[in-house]
């Protein structure tokens, strides 16, 4: 009786077992594809939970790995154009993970809810949004956009119209040239190496700071409320400095001559002056935090 | 590939996902209707002229950019449709002020639709010579947006359920650091009033309240 009951539960367990695997396996989508992409074609993509990365071949070759746990892949894809949507099904959406290897100077966006995007190499525009992952952005031109919630924004080696916007996250550039707008409500945002003409940024509580050149015709406004401003000023740079807290300090590696009407009293201290030849506009405003104008150490001097 | 057209009425019979997303626009189409309209104050037509000009800072492309977030994709593009109507309430300061100026060109497109940065550009890019943007002016000013703010926020109340507690958390706390920078530029202004560099600082942080939560209203449900 036993040993019947045992062949039985064997038996039937070796039905059921396959079963459960073709369930899990019918569950999950697999998208495995190549094929010949248009220099300067897009991509977009979008997921809820996951992880997107798009990185750079050498050829002109699209190459594209995507997987989603109980849910669907809604795909859309063309010489030029590539789509890729995550998609619920009875309301159920699993982990989504995107891996495209894409010919250089295609454009990216990128979506996420709960995810990270890295979009390395591609030397073209950019854009991407997420809430709570981490974006990073190696090498794109042109316009540049990406926006997060609570993750940090990482660009590095970018060119051209840059739009940076997140809400705790901290934003940081290496790199980077051209015009930079750049956003944040407790997040630091901090520019290093870099050669912008236009710098306009805003921070509530997070620290701002910009190393890198001045453009004679430039025009850099960093503002925050309760965080510090580091400007990192080359040796032989030029700037027409404008710089006010109302509660912090004001310190400078470079010589500071007050011209009349400038105050430097216990509250609200303003100073407006001229590094070297003067040039770029250079704002620099903090309500309580501190404003630090730093020379910058010739490349590869230790700090 | 399947076409959601949540527009569609016999689609969203058919489709329990677009019914459901639409039922949810309904409701923020509602609440943004009833938010209230805002009018400037007088002098702050100097600060929207010193914008079309082509002054245009960081600030006021905020509510821009609040539009085109979160939206790549077909179910959170729903989202921006919201966005519009919300916008919708602050494009009533660029109106009132056009009807105030003969002279104002009919065109909202290159306009200010952020009452807040409006208010900054009155007081950091006024043109030469311009009247003197008054602090009674901007109080006024700052008292409209406190409506408006009080609307949006109720607005995240309701969504909070929507909303990952992750999320809520995130945007609570940046609202109260937000709300403190608005407390330590008022403490200062009445210390010294006449302060335009406070009063900018003011501004900043109702610019920045504003394009929060107006982002808020507008996150797909699960962010």
């Amino acid at each position: 009786m036993t040993t019947r009951l045992l062949l039985r539960s064997i038996i039937l367990g070796a039905l059921i077992l396959p079963l459960g695997a073709l369930h899990a396996q019918a569950s999950r989508q697999r998208v495995d594809t190549s094929f010949t992409f248009d220099k300067g074609g897009s991509v977009n993509l979008g997921l809820v939970s996951g992880e997107i990365r798009v990185l750079t071949g050498t050829g002109n070759e699209i190459r594209i790995l995507a997987t989603i746990e109980r849910g669907r892949l809604e795909t859309s894809f063309s010489r030029g154009h590539v789509s890729i949507e995550a998609r619920s099904v009875n309301s159920r959406m699993g982990a989504t993970r995107y891996e495209l290897t894409v010919p250089a100077g295609t454009r990216v966006t990128a979506s996420a809810v709960s995810g990270e995007i890295l979009v390395r190499g591609t030397g073209a525009e950019v854009e991407a949004h997420t809430v709570s992952g981490e974006i990073r952005v190696e090498d794109a031109n042109g316009a540049v956009e990406l926006e997060s919630v609570s993750g940090d924004i990482i660009l590095t080696k970018a060119s051209g119209r840059i739009d940076l916007s997140t809400v705790s996250g901290e934003v940081d550039l290496t790199d980077v040239s051209g015009d930079v707008g750049a956003e944040s409500v407790s997040g630091s945002i901090i520019v290093r190496r870099s050669r912008l003409r236009a710098f306009r940024t805003e921070t509530v509580s997070g620290d701002v700071s910009y190393d890198g050149t001045f453009s004679a015709d430039g025009d850099y406004r960093l503002n925050t409320h309760s965080g510090d401003v580091m400007l990192t000023i080359p040796a032989n740079g030029n700037a027409a400095l404008e710089l006010e807290t109302w509660s912090g300090n004001i310190a400078s590696d470079f010589p500071l001559t007050l011209q009349p009407g400038q105050d430097v009293g216990r509250r609200n201290r303003r100073m407006q002056f001229n590094i070297g030849t003067g040039g770029g506009r250079v704002s620099a405003e903090t309500f309580s935090g501190n404003i630090t104008i730093r020379r910058a150490m010739a490349r590869g001097t230790p700090e | 590939m399947t076409e959601h057209d949540i527009t569609d009425e016999s689609h969203r019979a058919a489709c329990t996902e677009c019914a459901a997303e639409w039922t949810e626009l309904d409701a923020i189409s509602a609440a943004a209707r009833a938010l209230p309209q805002l009018t400037p104050s007088r002098d702050l037509w100097s600060g929207i002229d010193a914008r079309l000009a082509g002054n245009a800072n960081t600030s006021s492309s905020a509510l821009a950019r609040a539009e085109r977030r979160w939206f790549r994709s077909p179910t959170l593009r729903m989202a921006a449709a919201a966005t519009l109507l919300v916008v919708a309430s602050s494009a009533v300061t660029w109106r009132v002020a056009t009807d105030r100026n003969d002279t104002a060109p009919s065109d909202p497109a290159n306009g200010v639709t952020d009452s807040a940065a409006a208010v900054l550009a009155a007081l950091t890019e006024a043109p030469a010579g311009s009247p003197r943007y008054s602090q009674a002016s901007y109080e006024s000013d700052f008292a409209a947006m406190d409506v408006e703010i009080r609307a949006m926020q109720s607005l995240l109340n309701e969504r909070r359920a929507e909303l990952d507690p992750n999320t809520i958390a995130v945007l609570e706390k940046s609202l109260m650091l937000i709300d403190q920078a608005i407390s330590e530029s008022r403490s200062a202004l009445l210390n010294d009033p006449a302060s335009q560099f406070l009063a900018a600082q003011l501004a900043r942080s109702y610019s920045t309240k504003l394009t929060l939560l107006r982002s808020t209203a507008t996150m797909p449900m699960g962010s």
